[in-house]
């Protein structure tokens, strides 16, 4: 009974680790499969979300492949300009997500970096993409390194009706 | 059986008229989709670093900024893009709000472009190369569909110049518009000097003046092109009698240099011009509108000789 009992232990021992909860905080040596991880705002609310395929914890560090970083912006939220008109939806959140084939999270510090290229999903008029990144999770600020590309889709309807004449 | 073969074939017609209006449902859709492709302009910003503030729906970029577009290219040092979320798809969010939602559908942002604005060398260029427009600070705004460029604006149009406060560009119709122009062009000099109506009957003089002052050197060129009787008109009208019947005073004055130094070739009568050494200074010092002044005025003094003669 006793070597069926280990075999079984072992044999499931993987699927635990799968869905185990892991503190970043404390320095470790793991590799994490389906990582998956968030930030609460000082409402605490959802502010961000963090996932990837794999997840390498070495101490402060872990570097992920295959993540994705979702930002949710609530409506309360200030908006420090006039332009930012965030109109939600029921449960009050904006959605803007960031994939890249690899990064290199600081739990601690609030701080994704990477030098892999990514692409910015805001919606399906602006495409953002860029090679090398940093993000600030508490500020809610994305930089990115080189080779950046923007590409704006502009509605010619709305153009046309609103735009009232020419200069001349 | 017969029973059987009606019920199956009135089953067969109705499901193949039932796909065909499936069919004819979607192909307007299709088209409609197609449509909106059209009427969707796209515009491709590129730039070496960008910092986005997600709080702010601001997009700073910085180092060799790009604009482009089917019909122009815009450049600069420093660029702001304003995002905003689209009220629009809030209206269709709305409408699918009330339907049971999935959370990766319903919660996904749809930003759109609100206005961008360019600061530092900006340049604005028509691809096809025919206009370019410059200035110092542009701002490109959505509704209106204008780029509007203010701060030492100026156009170029081949080889002409236009300065003026502000530069309107509209994307629509790719035409560039300036307000309180100051237009410069730029005339050829040799193509005017003898394709005037009087100018192949003094092609010989004409000719050898010419032959002169090119081999003059660069320090007598502002006399060279400052005809003698042109200098005398204007600063002394009555001396030109006196030029007209001595052209070997004028030869004489062809040669000096700004230093007023004695001339090669001095005969007494010169002494007159010699004496009057504010006339040349004058003459030194103008500028290439007084040239052109001084252009037409070739013409005035050819059309006197000829009737001194």
């Amino acid at each position: 009974m006793k070597p069926l009992c280990i075999a079984i232990l072992f044999i499931l021992s993987p699927l635990c680790a799968l869905c185990a909860d892991w503190d970043l905080g404390q320095n470790g040596n793991v590799d994490l499969y389906g990582f998956q991880s968030c930030g609460y705002d000082e409402h605490n609310r959802l502010a961000w979300q963090i996932a990837g395929r794999k997840a390498s914890v070495r101490g402060p560090l872990t570097t992920i492949e295959g993540c994705e970083l979702v930002f949710f912006h609530d409506q309360n939220k200030q908006n420090t300009q006039e332009t930012a008109i965030i109109k939600p939806d029921q449960s009050g959140k904006v959605r803007i997500s960031l994939k890249a084939a690899a990064c290199d999270f600081n739990y601690a510090m609030g701080e994704i970096k990477s030098d892999q290229p990514i692409v910015i999903d805001l919606g399906d008029d602006v495409d953002i993409s860029g090679v090398g990144f940093d993000v600030d999770l508490t500020r809610h600020v994305i930089l990115l390194r080189s080779t950046v590309k923007l590409k704006l889709k502009i509605d010619k309807k709305t153009a046309k009706t609103l735009k009232t004449g020419s200069f001349k | 059986m017969t029973w059987i073969l009606r019920k199956s074939c009135i089953a067969a017609i109705l499901c193949t008229l039932f796909i065909c209006t499936l069919r004819a449902d979607e192909a307007p859709k299709k088209q409609v989709t197609q449509e909106e492709e059209e009427q969707q302009d796209e515009l491709v910003v590129s730039a070496d670093r960008m910092e986005m503030q997600l709080d702010g729906r601001t997009v700073e970029l910085t180092g060799n900024v790009r604009v482009e577009d089917s019909n122009m290219s815009l450049t600069a040092l420093k660029m702001m893009v304003y995002l905003t979320e689209s009220e629009k798809d809030n209206e269709k969010d709305g409408e699918q709000k009330k339907e049971p939602k999935k959370d990766e559908d319903a919660s996904h942002s749809n930003m759109k472009l609100q206005r961008i604005e360019a600061d530092g060398e900006v340049v604005l260029r028509k691809l096809d190369g025919t206009e370019s427009a410059m200035g110092d600070h542009a701002v490109y705004d959505v509704k209106d569909d204008t780029i509007l460029m203010t701060g030492n604006c100026s156009i170029i149009q081949g080889k002409n110049t236009m300065m003026g406060d502000k530069v309107v560009y509209d994307r629509k119709k790719a035409k560039i518009n300036i307000q309180k122009p100051r237009l410069t062009i730029q005339i050829d000099k040799k193509g005017g000097k003898n394709n005037g109506a009087l100018g192949n009957i003094f092609t010989d003089k004409d000719e050898k003046d010419d032959k002169k002052s090119d081999n003059k050197s660069q320090d007598d060129k502002q006399v060279e092109d400052k005809p003698k009787d042109d200098k005398q008109v204007k600063d002394k009208p009555k001396d030109d009698k006196t030029v007209e019947d001595k052209p070997k005073d004028d030869k004489a004055v062809e040669v000096k240099p700004k230093d007023n130094k004695p001339a090669e070739v001095k005969p007494k009568e010169d002494k007159t011009v010699n004496d009057k050494p504010k006339a040349e200074k004058q003459v030194e010092n103008k500028t290439k509108e007084d040239k052109k002044v001084e252009d037409k005025t070739k013409d005035d003094g050819k059309k006197r000789r000829f009737f001194n003669w």
